[in-house]
């Protein structure tokens, strides 16, 4: 069968199975197959689901229902129709569905309608990235051209050139762009938006559960602003959010609008059957809980599926990921003569031309397999793939699902296969699937009061219009921040309004995605002329462009030859070595104030020592403040992650000031070192579960631990929101801690390896040989007299 | 509210370096929120022997102060400056908001002035001080209609002084161009605050340079149109240093202005033609005399002037590199057209062709262009030779 063609060093199936396997096939060789099956620790199916339809309803103009007709589109899914009847009724709405179930429609249908009816009215469409909202303006676009009525849709984003910009804004019916646009660009100019505001009848909300933590509570704010306007001009939109699964999207969606909103969350669109599979790649060592890489399992995984010519996407979780992928990807193809132009790699930090065009190849079928990080992940089209790959645990359930989605948009059979990491949240998952595969349990926290950012936008609303005394604008702090604002020569008060007098323009100092407005550019000095390759966020640069670190982009290695902090720029030169570079940073907290026990709403008690009545020890929050200071980088190999050298790291500390969860043990009689390994393995599964139940980013919530912290006179472990001020999480996991701890307790009991290891409580070296017994230890006793209470 | 430890001010006050400076007092003034104050001069006594231009008599001159530079919604206009000539005296009106509840008092009043006038001479209106009004306007519910007219003079400034004075900025120009010279004015970065203190503490006083300031921005507006009116519309030369190209760009959009075949249209022109003129003559940038010669070169086929057109381009072959090829090129097409000399215009065609050649040799990016217009132009000349 394979004669002529080399034999397969990646697959163990090719000797069983020749070439031309049909997706079916694969999956029964990996079901079945031993050396596959072996490591499948769930293998779930979803069964073939028809549709639920309904008519399209009497009150829809007959040109739209024709036009629907001609797409090919006779009636409606049962939560089009739900939609379309609550919009209609006036109420706002949140429809939560999965990808590929016609969510558009849910928000065009009564959009349209209403602009075929009124065609002065207007409406604002907001996608949390610019490349989805391009991509549904063609999808509106289309539904548009078919009616053959006067309505316009345009995007409005950075890259709308100035002539463009002024007929929107007086002419757009429909304005589709992003909530920084809308926070930067449009709210500060208003007046030239008259029209809009006006006439404002609808606001479309996409991917309401990306609104969440930092970003979602910025975005609750510009909410804030946008009604506050709408009033001004006499408008009251209504608003229209979608969302994929998460636990709370009406909580979510009411928190971010502060008014009742109607949820619609039953699904009736059809779709067909599909395999998810969690993969936990074999342990090679046990003592050390060594698990083979799953970068090279996905490489091993996908090259099943390119070899047979099956559409293919895999996650990635980092850049870096991504890129190794992409190499491994064209590896597999060049041994079964697939041109590796067919094999593309996607992710952040790419050139808008460089994504389009790899949008494009796979819509049209000439890219095969594409390795993304969560660029991806949201409704950009790229056509219908048949697998795809999540090579770690993507952080939430929510993103697994809708990463998942992007295979099998058909009525066929489709699959998606998790593959397990060594982290601890992914050893977690794939070892409880029951977590993942019962009732979503994250929840989509934001927290708009957060008075860093209700400063920065209370700021941007005075810019807009003067604030009245009486008005609202979130809680009732507001006016000891106007007055704050007074004493910072930014606001007059005068006659009970305030008026922005500072001569600056707010909105530049206020980035919605982070607690930066900045980026570091990379600067490819390879050749006479230089050339920028990309940015990094200036939160992420101390870790990725120190001098002499390696920086990947587009599989091309860079070395950074120097880094100037002040003109954040990184200037950098084309190298090829067999090593990748990851920096440490040293991180410093004080306890500031702690709140006292079961007053959730912050109420404190004195610093530095504990609340009256509290019993010392056991878990607390309060507010913290944490200095990180950059120390040194390491060089690891590619493959095997071996130590090759290190150097130091000259920049700047830095300080925040945030809020804490943190937990202090009892005194034990152990010696210092043993302490110490303790609280490193407690902070490291404590963090990384703890992430799963928030729905954040690990790298959202901070951790350190004191082996004697002045503040609780005890070895302490802490877990902080990692954004200035925090967004909540801290009450979050004081309130749930019992729950966290006992997932805690779990992930170490099941964990194979013998005393620490990176998916429990981090490695032998750094926890020592004792730091896996205690910490389990320490959580059965803490954990019993709770459980019998 | 969190009761912690910290005060919410103290809490606030990490999140910016400003200092914090002590509790603002409120105004004193209890008087009407906006108020007028006006200024006038004897026409004659300001613009000596001449008299005012009768356009002037329906302008309103216009400079606003504002609470910040940087525009959008926020940004208050606290002080906004008018100048009008009417009944032989120069009137100056500034109207001031006393406090920041007069805005929509004092926007009505200026929309009453505007409605009164064909046209509105500012520097920067069209990108500052409008958008702001307008804006400010429909704020506080009195929207503002603009003039038929809107002259900013920050075009023909730009024209006139940004190559020779590297600046455009009005107190430069009043110095250089316009000889008038201010003694202890006021940083204009220093105005924002200067109000905000004035807010805080009712003490106008502080605010005296500012008001002179912006009165003798709005009267240098005057002056300038009056005088750039004369240099471009009367051919009188300005003093130097001047940008004579800039003043020859101006002088031919004001003879496209006026109407055709109208005398004033031909001495406009000619006087557009003496400016370029001057410009071409010093000047050493092989692309700006390019730019100019091509500005020159229209006004020489309009009128017939053949000889002159080939005698500006043979000039120019003087030039080097792509110069000289376009150069070449123009003179071929002149003696070819104009002249009736195809067999010339070949011979000048292969010498250009053989320069383009050693151009391609050397990798110049706009020599293939060249190398195709030669080629193609030569191509039909000498079928057409051959052809007789
Ligand atoms: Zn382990």
């Amino acid at each position: 069968m394979h004669r002529r063609r080399p034999a397969c060093p990646l697959s163990n199936l090719c000797s069983y199975y020749g070439d031309g396997m049909t997706l079916e096939q694969i999956l029964t060789a990996l079901h079945t197959e031993p050396a596959w099956a072996r490591h499948i620790t769930a293998w779930h199916q979803v069964p073939e689901r028809p549709g639920r339809y309904e008519p399209i309803p009497g009150d829809v103009d007959g040109r739209l229902a024709s036009a629907l007709r001609s797409a090919g589109i006779e009636r409606l899914y049962t939560h089009q129709a739900q939609a379309f009847e609550i919009a209609r009724s006036g109420r706002h709405l949140v429809v939560v569905t999965p990808t590929a179930s016609g969510k558009t429609l849910c928000y065009n249908l009564p959009v349209l309608n209403t602009l075929l009816a009124a065609p002065q009215t207007r409406a604002l469409y907001l996608f949390p990235t610019k490349a989805l909202s391009m991509d549904q303006v063609d999808e509106l676009q289309t539904l548009v051209t078919a009616l053959e009525a006067d309505i316009k849709a345009a995007t409005y984003d950075g890259d709308t050139p100035g002539a463009a910009r002024r007929a929107i804004r007086t002419a757009g019916h429909v304005v589709v762009t992003n909530p920084d646009m809308l926070h930067a660009a449009i709210l500060p100019h208003h007046t030239k938006w008259l029209r809009l505001f006006e006439n404002l009848r609808y606001v479309v909300v996409d991917e309401l559960h990306t609104y969440r933590g930092v970003f979602g509570s910025h975005v609750a704010n510009v909410l804030r602003r946008l009604r506050r306007i709408c009033r001004f001009y006499g408008s009251t939109p209504q608003v229209i959010f979608t969302s994929a699964t998460i636990s709370n999207p009406k909580e979510l969606a009411e928190r971010l609008l502060e008014e009742e909103v109607a949820l619609v969350d039953d699904n009736g669109a059809p779709s067909g059957p599909k395999v998810i599979a969690f993969y936990n790649p074999p342990v090679i060592n046990r003592e050390m809980g060594i698990r083979r890489d799953a970068l090279s399992e996905a490489g091993r995984l996908a090259g099943e599926f390119i070899r047979n010519r099956i559409p293919l996407i895999a996650f990635a979780r980092s850049r870096r990921a991504c890129e190794l992928l992409t190499t491994r990807f064209r590896a597999v193809a060049s041994g079964h003569q697939i041109p590796p132009e067919r094999i593309a790699g996607y992710r952040a930090g790419y050139l808008p031309s460089e994504r389009r065009a790899i949008e494009k190849g796979l819509r049209n079928g000439n890219v095969l397999a594409v390795a993304a990080t969560n660029a991806l992940e949201l409704g950009i089209d790229i056509g219908r793939l048949q697998a795809a790959l999540l090579v770690g645990y993507p952080g939430t359930v929510a993103s697994t699902w809708q990463q998942a989605g992007r295979a099998g948009r058909t009525q066929d059979l489709s699959a998606a296969i998790l593959i397990a990491t060594s982290d601890p949240l992914d050893q977690y998952i794939v070892r409880h699937p029951e977590y993942f595969f019962g009732q979503s349990p994250e929840a989509g926290l934001v927290n708009p009061d957060n008075l860093y950012i209700l400063t920065s936008h209370v700021r941007c609303a005075a810019f807009e219009l003067p604030i009245e005394s009486g008005e609202r604008f979130g809680p009732s702090t507001l006016p000891e921040v106007l007055d704050y604002l007074q004493s910072q020569r930014i606001v007059h008060r005068e006659d009970g309004r305030w008026h922005y007098v500072a001569d600056a323009y707010p909105a530049q100092d206020v980035s919605l995605r982070s607690a930066s407005t900045e980026n570091v550019v990379i600067i490819d000095t390879t050749d006479p002329a230089p050339r920028v390759v990309g940015e990094v966020d200036l939160a992420s640069a101390p870790g990725l462009v120190h001098e002499d670190a390696i920086y990947l982009h587009l599989g091309q290695q860079y070395h950074v030859d120097r880094l100037e902090w002040e003109e954040r720029k990184a200037y950098v030169h084309r190298v090829e070595v067999d090593y990748y570079t990851t920096a440490q940073i040293a991180v410093d907290i004080r306890v500031l104030a702690e709140f006292a026990p079961g007053a959730a709403d912050g109420r404190a008690a004195a610093p530095g020592r504990p609340h009256d009545g509290m019993v010392r020890g056991g878990p607390a929050h309060g507010e913290v403040v944490v200095t990180y200071r950059p120390t040194i980088f390491k060089k690891l190999t590619l493959e095997q992650h071996e130590n090759v050298g290190w150097g130091p790291i000259h920049l700047p500390e830095s300080t925040l000031h945030t809020t804490a969860y943190w937990l202090a043990l009892p005194e034990l009689p152990v010696p210092q070192h043993e302490l110490q390994g303790l609280l490193i393995g407690l902070s490291h599964s404590l963090a990384h579960v703890a992430a799963l139940f928030l729905m954040c980013d690990p790298r959202d919530l901070g951790r350190t631990y004191e082996v004697h912290s002045p503040h609780t006179d005890r070895p302490t472990v802490f877990l902080y929101d990692a954004y200035p001020g925090g967004v909540g999480f801290a009450e979050r996991l004081y309130r749930m801690h019992h729950q966290v701890l006992s997932a805690a307790r779990d992930l170490i009991a099941a964990c194979p390896c013998d005393s620490g290891c990176p998916s429990c409580v981090g490695p032998v070296l750094e926890v020592g040989s004792t730091g896996k017994a205690l910490a389990l230890e320490i959580l059965d006793a803490r954990l019993i007299p709770d459980a019998r209470r | 509210m969190p009761g912690s430890s910290q005060t919410l001010a103290d809490k606030l006050a990490m999140l910016g370096t400003v200092a914090r400076s002590p509790a603002a007092r409120t105004a004193g003034w209890d008087g009407p929120a906006f108020e007028v104050r006006r200024n006038r001069r004897d026409a004659g006594e300001f613009f000596g022997r001449e008299q005012p231009h009768p356009a002037d008599a329906s302008a309103l001159f216009l400079d606003t102060e504002t609470t910040g530079l940087a525009g959008g919604t926020g940004t208050t206009p606290f002080l906004v400056g008018l100048a009008f000539v009417a009944g032989g005296e120069v009137v100056t009106e500034q109207y001031f908001l006393r406090r920041l509840s007069g805005e929509a008092a004092m926007l009505d009043a200026l929309r009453e002035r505007l409605a009164a006038v064909e046209t509105l001479v500012t520097f920067n209106g069209r990108r500052f001080d409008w958008p702001i009004l307008e804006a400010r306007g429909i704020i506080n519910r009195t929207p503002l209609e603009a003039p038929p007219e809107h002259h900013d003079l920050i075009g023909a400034a730009r024209r006139l002084w940004h190559r020779p004075l590297g600046t455009y900025r009005l107190s430069v120009i009043e110095r250089q161009a316009l000889g008038i010279c201010r003694v202890d004015d006021v940083d204009a970065a220093q105005i924002p605050g200067l109000y905000l203190d004035y807010l805080r503490t009712g003490d106008a006083a502080s605010l005296e340079p500012v008001f002179e300031h912006n009165r003798h921005d709005v009267l240098c507006l005057l002056h300038l149109r009056r005088k750039v009116r004369r240099w471009v519309e009367d051919g009188v030369d300005p003093p130097q240093p001047v940008d004579w190209e800039g003043l020859g760009v101006l002088r031919l959009r004001a003879a496209a202005a006026a109407l055709d075949g109208d005398t004033l249209g031909r001495a406009l022109t000619g006087d557009a033609e003496n400016a370029l003129r001057r410009a071409l003559e010093p000047e050493d940038d092989p692309a700006v005399r390019w730019r100019i010669a091509s500005r020159l070169a229209p006004l020489l086929r309009r009128a017939a002037r053949w000889e002159e057109l080939l005698a500006l381009w043979e000039h120019e072959v003087g030039g080097r590199g792509i110069w000289r090829i376009r150069a070449l090129l123009e003179t071929a097409k002149t003696y070819d057209r104009r002249i009736r000399r195809p067999d010339r215009a070949l011979k000048i065609l292969e010498e250009a062709c053989g320069l383009v050649e050693w151009l391609l040799l050397r990798g110049d990016p706009v020599a293939a262009e060249l190398d195709l217009r030669v080629r193609r132009r030569m191509m039909r000349l000498s079928r057409r030779l051959e052809a007789r």
